[in-house]
């Protein structure tokens, strides 16, 4: 009986020995893991996505010369296009998307004339791009010549280059003084957004 | 109480102290192996990134699988999977993927879900996955080459291993590619940028919605670990551009393009000196990583989650001097695609790559090699070194398919390993290759009237780990149009060396080849 009572009391302190161990290696654990090098990265408080302020931008009102775009529609013709960018796109009034002209690359000057059917009064040319930010800002070069036949034309406006910017309505407004002419032709010379000349609208005013 | 009654006491008594010290040796056993898990973890550091708090918590009805048009297709917040690491929890995304093995031509298929999350860490680290709702018979992790067995406690429906390499991992169910998680561990950043460096556009944790980021000549954009923005990046004629950082580039919130409108989240037109690094990209509306005529970049630990029609991963498209590395992309379309759509392709590189190709193919050169019906052609040195494929489910995993008149040569695919090949699956039909050379005219794919040559190819140590036995092809498209000089070596099928062509099960067109060496 007594060596039973014993063998008990062994049991007791082992136990108790195992138990104090647990808790020290669960100790030693819990401080080598917690303790352990943690960085953590926190966000803001959001409870819907936002508008981050760098790119945030002001409100572009496009401007749009008086009168009627009498380009829209009108038979036009290029130099050459790339891919299934083809010219009629630049005068389809879309200027979303895909459809824009764009001139054969790496063979300036690309070349793109409407012809406005019959001899019209004109006073501005407003050149457009897709206006989405994923366009981005580019620099193009080019005149503008008329002709009354489609064949002698004549320098209204010599070369130079205009930069076309989303976040100002990617577009460029030449204003002219009233011009009697059937056919309106612009001459690219660089693009430093494509290989060559890109518009998605040509409109005549 | 007499004698026997306190015998019985003392007996009774002994006997539980047995049973209760062989319980707590037990215990403290245990405590001491895992001690010496941890011992291991003591010294490891690691960064954790907190989600954006605005995301939505994913309910049941948001994991159903079907289109995006019957559910709720945003970037949420995983709440069924819980990831932590050294005990510390990670925040988990739930995104889209897309288990359907065929191509639907509403652009409609059924979409699932499954958890992503990310950390960056050095030395050793305790992982546990924890899946309240699953019960867990198998778990595997990927890759297979470290040789990751996990510890599965059924009871708890954990499962924990540790980790020393940074990689990415993906940790699969019960055999099953529903909801495996793909844990992208990185190495700890070193210098990143701070917001107001010079020439640095700095984009910080939370959720943002910005339309597109064009990007200027040596400019660095950096979207911090914790940042979703949901938006694209262009390059247009840019130079000396840099973009990295730990954040999500996301593309839930735009409707799937339909063959319409592309948003492409990250697109290099015209571009020189690119570097991109570290981003997280998921939800494309179509495709991924696009580059078109640009030249002389490199591209490290990108991951690629996408879900949608013409979700192709990093499309290389007419571009030269290009490193891809150590990087993840699962797709719906090619994974790794090299093309011609304009000038030349040549010196394209993608190493130490994983690869999970849910429709078509894993590493496609082609189909259009001369789009832009350049005279000479040429789509030249292009490499895919140490690729391992998680799965393929669809169309071949190595393939050239010269669909114009280009002379593709020099093209090259060593060390690549091939985890689960089941290929063929739904509307593959024929296109079930391991392997798949072709010259050939095709109505979707062919812009040229004349064919081309195909010249030139080394296919140096393919392992096939599981999945089923699959077929190979070499055929050109006629005398003149001939596939030459390929030379196959170190191939092995579910553990059987490939020696000849009837043992890799090869079909090999004699009238339109020259010189095939299999050994």
């Amino acid at each position: 009986m007594e060596k039973r009572k014993i063998g008990i009391l062994i049991l007791i302190i082992i136990n108790l020995g195992l138990f104090i161990s647990i808790l020290a290696v669960n100790h030693t654990m819990k401080l080598s893991v917690e303790s352990g090098n943690v960085t953590m990265v926190h966000g803001p408080d959001q409870t819907e996505p936002m508008e981050h302020e760098k790119f945030a931008k002001e409100e572009y009102i496009p401007v749009i010369p008086e009168g009627e775009n009498i380009a829209l529609g009108k038979k036009v013709k290029a130099s050459g296009f790339q891919d299934v960018y083809t010219p009629r796109k630049a005068v389809d009034g879309r200027v979303e998307g895909v459809s824009y002209w764009e001139g054969k690359g790496e063979s300036y000057p690309n070349i793109i004339t409407v012809d406005l059917e019959k001899e019209q009064n004109i006073h501005a040319i407003r050149l457009c791009l897709n206006p989405a930010s994923v366009w981005g800002k580019r620099t193009q070069e080019f005149s503008v010549l008329t002709s009354m036949d489609g064949k002698e034309f004549k320098e209204i406006i010599p070369s130079a280059s205009y930069d076309f910017n989303p976040d100002t309505g990617n577009q460029v407004i030449l204003t002219l003084e009233d011009i009697k002419t059937r056919f309106v032709q612009l001459s690219f010379t660089m693009n430093t957004g494509a290989k060559g000349a890109q518009l998605a609208e040509f409109e005549v005013y | 109480m007499g004698d026997k009654g306190k015998t019985v006491i003392i007996n009774t008594g002994l006997i539980l102290l047995f049973i209760m010290t062989f319980i707590m040796g037990a215990i403290l056993k245990n405590k001491i192996d895992t001690r010496a898990v941890f011992a291991k973890v003591k010294d490891s550091k690691i960064v954790l990134y907190e989600g954006p708090k605005s995301l939505k918590d994913a309910a049941k009805e948001d994991l159903l699988a079907t289109s995006e048009k019957q559910r709720d297709f945003s970037l949420m917040h995983c709440i069924d999977t819980l990831v932590s690491v050294n005990g510390h929890e990670l925040y988990v995304y739930d995104t889209n993927v897309n288990h359907t093995y065929q191509w639907v031509s509403n652009y409609l298929p059924p979409i699932s879900r499954t958890p992503v999350t990310y950390f960056d860490f050095e030395g050793t680290v305790f992982v546990e996955v924890k899946v309240p709702d699953m019960r867990l018979d198998s778990v595997q992790i990927s890759p297979k080459e470290y040789g990751i067995e996990p510890e599965i406690d059924k009871d708890n429906h954990t499962v924990t291993f540790l980790i020393s390499n940074p990689d990415s991992y993906t940790v699969v169910f019960n055999n099953s590619v529903e909801r495996a998680v793909h844990i992208f561990a990185n190495p700890i950043e070193k210098n990143p940028p701070k917001d107001g460096d010079e020439g640095v556009i700095f984009i910080g944790p939370g959720e943002w919605k910005i339309e597109n980021i064009a990007l200027e000549d040596n400019q660095t954009l950096y979207i911090a670990g914790g940042a979703v923005v949901h938006g694209t990046i262009q390059g247009n004629y840019v130079q000396n551009v840099k973009v990295k950082g730990r954040g999500i580039v996301d593309g839930s919130l735009f409707a799937g393009w339909q063959g319409k409108e592309a948003h492409i989240p990250i697109n290099f037109v015209g571009c020189k000196n690119i570097e991109v690094e570290d981003l997280l990209f998921l939800n494309s509306n179509a495709w991924t990583f696009n580059s078109f005529e640009s030249k002389e970049a490199k591209i490290s630990n990108i991951k690629i989650i996408s879900p949608r029609p013409n979700g192709d991963g990093i499309t290389l498209q007419s571009c030269e001097n290009f490193l891809v590395q150590n990087s993840f992309v699962r797709s719906w379309d090619d994974s790794l695609v090299v093309k011609n759509y304009g000038a030349n392709t040549d010196n394209i590189t993608f190493k130490n790559m994983q690869v999970w190709t849910d429709l078509a193919q894993s590493m496609e050169v082609g189909y259009e090699t001369n789009k832009g019906k350049k005279e000479d052609a040429r789509i030249s040195r292009v490499a895919f070194e140490d690729v391992t494929v998680l799965y393929n489910f669809h169309k071949p995993v190595i393939s050239i398919h010269n669909a114009d008149d280009a002379l593709v040569e020099e093209i090259s695919f060593k060390n690549i390993t091939v985890e689960n090949a089941f290929m063929g699956s739904g509307d593959a039909g024929e296109n079930n290759q391991l392997i798949d050379l072709g010259i050939i005219n095709n109505s979707n794919w062919s812009t040229t009237k004349e064919r081309g040559q195909i010249r030139n190819i080394t296919i140096d140590g393919v392992n096939v780990l599981s999945g089923d036995f699959p077929p190979s092809k070499i055929a050109g498209f006629d005398k003149l149009h001939t596939i030459e000089n390929v030379m196959i070596k170190n191939l092995n099928i579910l553990g059987k060396s490939i020696k000849d062509a009837n043992d890799g099960k090869f079909v090999i067109d004699g009238a339109t080849t020259k010189n095939i060496t299999i050994e």
